[in-house]
């Protein structure tokens, strides 16, 4: 009995850890939000941060997730070609793409890239300023972390992942057609087969394709901010910190992209 | 004369045991406190800190330009702790910065100041403590003599209320340092107040000015010695 009550108390209290810690998350996220929007909350130093955030999570991620999405459009096109061709379906071919590629593929494998190149990144670098003692330094010259380093951080990369997620869904698709058109898979004209694709799009998709772009790159970005100046003060910390923003990095994108998918389409 | 820092029975503990008892002391505008810190005290970086609300005591109260730091949210401490010219015992840079941009940050992270007037005051303040311009590089690449010489600059770049100086002429060329107490002399005549902290006993003894007062650390507690002005 008592090995049983131990058992429930060591569930709620990882219960109520995990909820502590998405709290903050959500937090977090709200106050970056709510100064944001604020034109004096964008000093030029905030704003140098914010261009450099989207020139390494946007920019220079842009080849990588070309490669991505041009081999995930390869294999999903031709795959959907081939057995929707055999079934004589070929003309569901649009929705199944937008089911796919647009509301689930694209956005779990642009942010799962973000989180491996940008997340790491952001968690390391804040908790080796922390470990050196430069956020205290910055505290004492009246330059905000949270103005400096935090906000423009999570702007920068939900902005990025909503590009990233755009320039994803085109190559895919594209790629995709212009692959099984060369195999002789698809016959339809490319004026066609976009039209096809396109008009299965629904207002909702789009709503829901913003929603993804945006909220799990911010997501992650709120959670390597939170755990990289986390720590106390050891070196050894900071590979512990970028592991546990990876880690929740993942629960937290595939959270939010199951959520919106079913609030969506449900 | 207006009280620009003033510590009234302030008592601090340090995670790690440090003890600070500050009572008593008042900077003016105008005026220098002049904190001998024997080198068996680790109390440098805490008076400073306290001096400037990053720490906040466990009894008592700091208060600057009137104003009590705990009183104050993060987002109010800030604009004040900008007009704070600071020379830091510790870390002084941001590692992934370049050295301009570390010796700009605090000026350029408010909306008043502009980058021309800034490029000149910079320029100016660079060649005044010897050296021909801010270097090319990131702090890292910095000699211990150019980086403390940097850390002047920034820190009387902006026309600050007040100077927190953490053993500023440590690492610094006599002739340079020369420089730097005359330029916090002259500082002190426009209405800068100032703190120095310093582990050398004789600093500014003989400078024989009513401005300055000078204070000790003895076994944690900092005891005025003079009341100048």
């Amino acid at each position: 009995m008592r090995a049983a009550l131990q058992r429930v108390e060591r569930l709620g209290d990882g219960f109520l850890r995990h909820v502590a810690i998405w709290t903050g998350v959500a937090g977090l996220l709200w106050s970056v939000a709510s100064a944001a929007v604020r034109p004096r909350s964008w000093p030029r130093t905030s704003r140098i941060v914010l261009g450099r955030q989207i020139l390494f999570t946007g920019v220079d991620a842009a080849g990588v997730i070309g490669l991505v999405a041009l081999l995930a459009g390869v294999a999903v096109v031709t795959q959907a070609q081939l057995w929707l061709g055999q079934l004589g379906q070929s003309e569901v071919v649009g929705p199944l793409l937008v089911a796919v590629i647009v509301r689930e593929l694209g956005p779990i494998l642009v942010n799962f890239v973000v989180i491996a190149r940008s997340g790491t990144a952001i968690a390391t670098e804040l908790a080796g300023m922390q470990v050196r003692g430069e956020t205290g330094a910055l505290n004492a010259l009246g330059v905000d972390p949270f103005v400096y380093l935090v906000m423009p951080r999570v702007a920068g990369m939900a902005l990025s992942v909503l590009a990233l997620t755009v320039t994803f869904v085109t190559v895919a698709v594209a790629g995709g057609y212009l692959f099984a058109a060369a195999l002789g898979m698809v016959h339809a004209s490319p004026a066609k087969f976009l039209g096809n694709v396109f008009g299965a799009v629904a207002p909702r998709d789009v709503a829901a394709f913003v929603v993804k772009g945006m909220l799990p790159g911010a997501v992650t970005a709120a959670i390597c901010c939170i755990e990289g100046l986390g720590v106390s003060g050891s070196v050894n910390e900071v590979p512990q910190a970028a592991t546990r923003a990876v880690v929740r990095s993942l629960g937290g994108v595939l959270i939010v992209s199951v959520l919106t998918s079913v609030l969506t389409y449900v | 004369m207006s009280n620009v820092v003033e510590f009234d029975r302030v008592k601090w503990t340090g995670p790690d045991g440090t003890r600070l008892e500050v009572s008593g002391l008042r900077v003016v505008a105008g005026g220098m406190a002049v904190i001998h810190v024997p080198a068996r005290e680790d109390a440098i970086a805490p008076v400073c800190d306290l001096a400037c609300g990053v720490l906040m005591p466990d009894d008592g109260d700091v208060r600057y330009q009137g104003r009590l730091w705990a009183e104050l949210c993060p987002m109010a401490q800030a604009p004040l702790r900008r007009r704070i010219g600071r020379v830091f015992e510790g870390c002084a840079w941001v590692s992934n910065l370049s050295i301009r941009e570390n010796v700009l940050l605090q000026q350029m992270h408010q909306a008043s100041a502009s980058s021309v007037d800034l490029a000149r005051d910079v320029g100016a303040l660079a060649k005044a403590f010897g050296m021909d311009d801010i270097p090319v590089g990131r702090p890292e690449d910095l000699r211990p003599y150019d980086s403390v010489r940097l850390q002047w600059v920034r820190a009387f770049l902006g026309h600050p209320v007040l100077l927190l100086l953490e053993e500023p002429e440590r690492d610094a060329w006599e002739e340079h340092a020369r420089t730097l107490r005359q330029r916090t002399v002259d500082a002190l005549e426009t209405g800068l107040a100032a703190i120095w902290v310093t582990r050398r006993r004789d600093a500014w003894r003989d400078a024989g000015s009513d401005r300055i007062r000078h204070a000790s650390v003895v076994e944690g507690r900092v005891v005025l010695e003079s009341e100048g002005m």
